[in-house]
């Protein structure tokens, strides 16, 4: 992976994870937190309105108590239960009066928009709005079971629509009425108008833009809102929602008499975090909520205020990683660009910079590199010529060799065909005279002829032991284990064969084996035992021996006879072509035997020596590499 | 039956007269016919040249070759004969002053029939050509 690559992707690692992670927390830490806190002030202001409420009913009956306790009803209540069958009476209109001065300012001074009495049959007897009178009067109270409720005790029956009076939200608070003997005379009614609880319970303040009060009642197996809702006017006594719906679970359970708070749903199905009361005497629950995204929004702008800043960071950590990958990687660029033109052959450029850090140092190094590098290669240029000019005198000294070579293999092939043809006409036209003037001769003639005979002949041996002796050193060898053993007895076999009437003995060590030319080491046995079998021939008697001894650590082969032997004096003549130390009188021979013995052995990479003493015999040893 | 030539192809005039000699010496009594040097030789066996006028149903009972002689030498000479329809079965004993292993190798190789060093000793030579003119000739004649 290129250095820029791993520069960005670690510094987004180091700083986008940490970020991320920072971030996660703060935001489920500081969500918690507000959680704590919204519920709190939720709770605060459930608490608050419910408090206002009670206290507002509280005060209703107070008021209605002290209805109760007015002599002036206790007196003239029963008065009126019979207007309206026998119509109209002089002491109940007496009553009616009485009535109308404590009861008109009463209920105009307290706010109510009605007062009315009831008789014991729940018949109206009494309306204290004038405008309501005509009417209500004289007519069974509206609903019964207010009635029969107010019987017992004071009670405050359900919201209500007054359609007579336009609509209005209104509600009865009903209690019972005693003479002063303590008999059940009839009852009281109040009616409240609801307009002022309303804009009580929906004052929202605290609650933001999504937070809302309501109040609903349960209505047998359903859940009935009572007052208007934010978003929804109308809704006071027409929306419910059914139990164990899967919305509106705070007016659920403050409708079924649970006091709490949490986060859960409304009525729209929205996440809410809500508080939820339950105001027993009303049979009213009581529910502040609001929506989760607006109570979290603080920590959502945290979240965004985070994302927006994770991005920044790692979008100006990678451009310090971009910034940082090119001061690093210029350098480095260079630095390779350099390296491959050296490469490439441009052995003049420099890459060395003056920059302190570690590249820089990298770059002055690589130069002392590649000045030692170009002094080298010089260097090596330079034995590379010597190597070039050696090869070349060596293929100039081999070309003539090879040529020399060809020049003796001419020159031998002349003398062997050009040197003995007049020899050979000497040697014919010798013995033509012999046989055919015989009878013209005298024999000294013929001795002469005889001569002529033999030196010529003799010059013609001499003339193949010298062939003979450059093709041993001209002939190519082939090495292969050799049994010297063996080949020794052959010669041993045939001299005896040859020549029955002397008597040698021949002594050959067997298993004997060395590597090299068979055929060369054939003709070097030969000769050995050729001058063995021949200096011994002077002698009775003769022993020839071949054998293997240690000499300087090595092993030496040898051919040992009791012949003739030599005087150790003349030892160093005795290995050059045609040196001879006997007579040829005494021992025929041309000489070239351990000429040609010597040159095959150094061919073979070994030693030859010989050991002798005069009438003792001689010893001739060879080593073999 | 008339007996056949000999063919003796020598440039050396005393090898000739020696050779000569041998063969008289050895009771081999055919015409010698004497080629001075390989050009001649081909000249006969072929009837071209000087000897355009010879009958080609002749042929030599043998061709006693030298080998190292001028324009011509004996191995082409010998190759030529091998090569040629008429010739081809021709028996030639190679006669060489040389003891050149490759020269023995080579005229096998170009299918001589004999190889025979001239030695310097002439009883030896007149040896040796006895018995290769006795085995050619006797050989011929039974055939």
């Amino acid at each position: 992976m290129p250095l820029k690559k791993k520069l960005i992707i670690l510094l987004i690692a180091f700083t986008l994870i940490p970020l991320a992670t920072f971030g996660v927390v703060i935001f489920s830490q500081a969500r918690t937190i507000l959680k704590t806190v919204r519920i709190a002030q939720l709770n605060n202001i459930a608490d608050l309105k419910k408090n206002k409420i009670e206290t507002f009913f509280n005060e209703r009956t107070a008021d209605i108590r002290s209805i109760q306790n007015f002599l002036n009803i206790k007196r003239n209540l029963p008065l009126l239960y019979t207007r309206s069958g026998e119509g109209t009476h002089a002491s109940s209109a007496t009553a009616l009066r009485e009535l109308d001065s404590q009861l008109k300012p009463f209920q105009v001074d307290y706010g109510y928009l009605n007062l009315m009495l009831a008789d014991q049959n729940s018949m109206v007897v009494y309306v204290s709005n004038d405008e309501l009178k005509p009417k209500l009067e004289g007519k069974p109270l509206q609903y019964r079971h207010v009635y029969e409720e107010g019987k017992k005790a004071i009670y405050f029956s359900d919201i209500f629509v007054n359609e007579a009076r336009g609509n209005t939200f209104e509600m009865y608070s009903v209690a019972p009425l005693k003479d002063l003997s303590g008999k059940f005379i009839g009852e009281v009614v109040i009616e409240i108008d609801m307009g002022p609880i309303y804009s009580f319970i929906q004052d929202n303040t605290g609650l933001g833009e999504t937070g809302e009060v309501l109040i609903a009642e349960q209505d047998g197996n359903e859940v009935v809102f009572l007052s208007p809702l934010r978003n929804n006017p109308e809704a006071a006594l027409k929306k419910r929602v059914t139990f164990n719906d899967t919305v509106a679970y705070p007016a659920q359970r403050a409708a079924r008499g649970e006091n709490g708070s949490g986060i859960t749903r409304d009525y729209q199905g929205t996440e809410v975090l809500a508080a939820w009361r339950y105001i027993p005497f009303l049979r009213w629950g009581l529910v502040t909520k609001i929506n989760a995204d607006e109570a979290f929004a603080p920590v959502t702008q945290l979240r965004t205020f985070f994302m927006v800043a994770g991005f920044f960071v790692v979008a100006l950590g990678a451009f310090v990683a971009l910034a940082v990958s090119k001061t690093i990687t210029g350098p480095l660029h260079s630095l390779q660009e350099g390296a491959e033109a050296i490469a490439a052959g441009d052995l003049g450029r420099r890459v060395g910079t003056n920059a302190r850090d570690e590249v820089g140092q990298l770059s002055r190094a690589f130069d002392v590199m590649t000045d030692a590098l170009v002094h080298d290669i010089a260097e090596r240029r330079k034995a590379e010529e010597k190597i070039k000019k050696l090869n070349e005198d060596l293929e100039h000294h081999v070309a003539q060799l090879v040529q020399s070579n060809k020049e003796l293999e001419a020159f031998s092939y002349s003398v062997s065909h050009d040197l003995r043809s007049p020899l050979r006409g000497i040697d014919g036209f010798s013995l033509a005279l012999l046989e055919d003037y015989a009878d013209k001769l005298d024999d000294a003639g013929r001795d002469y002829l005889e001569r002529i005979r033999l030196a010529s002949q003799r010059m013609a041996q001499l003339i193949d032991d010298l062939l003979n002796l450059s093709r041993i050193t001209r002939s190519e060898m082939k090495r292969e284990r050799v049994d010297l053993s063996r080949i020794a007895q052959d010669i041993a076999d045939r001299l005896k064969k040859n020549h029955p009437e002397r008597t040698v003995e021949f002594v050959v060590s067997g298993g004997l084996t060395a590597y090299g030319d068979e055929r060369l080491l054939r003709v070097a046995l030969e000769n050995l035992f050729g001058n063995a079998w021949k200096f011994t021939g002077a002698h009775e008697q003769g022993r020839i021996e071949f054998g293997s001894a240690k000499r300087d650590g090595r092993a030496a082969f040898f051919v040992k006879d009791d012949g003739a032997g030599f005087d150790m004096a003349y030892v160093d003549k005795l290995f050059g072509p045609f040196q001879r130390l006997h007579a040829s009188s005494d021992f025929p021979g041309t000489g070239i035997g351990l000429a040609t013995v010597q040159r095959i052995i150094h061919r073979h990479g070994g030693r030859v020596w010989i050991e002798g003493e005069v009438e003792k015999g001689a010893t001739v040893y060879f080593t073999l590499s | 039956m008339k007996n056949k030539v000999i063919l003796l192809v020598e440039d050396n005039p005393d090898d000739v007269k020696l050779t000569m000699r041998a063969l008289k010496k050895s009771n081999v009594l055919n015409e010698v016919v004497v080629a001075q040097d390989g050009a001649e030789a081909l000249d006969y066996l072929f009837c071209t040249g000087k000897y355009s006028g010879r009958d080609k149903k002749h042929m030599p009972q043998v061709v006693l070759l030298d080998l190292k002689m001028p324009k011509v030498d004996g191995f082409e000479v010998l190759q030529r004969i091998r090569s040629d329809e008429r010739t081809k079965l021709l028996p030639v004993v190679v006669l060489t002053t040389s003891s050149e292993d490759k020269d023995r190798v080579a005229s096998y190789q170009f299918h001589a029939n004999s190889y025979v060093r001239k030695p310097v000793d002439f009883d030896q030579f007149t040896e040796a050509v006895k018995q290769l003119g006795l085995y050619w000739l006797l050989l011929n004649e039974t055939a």
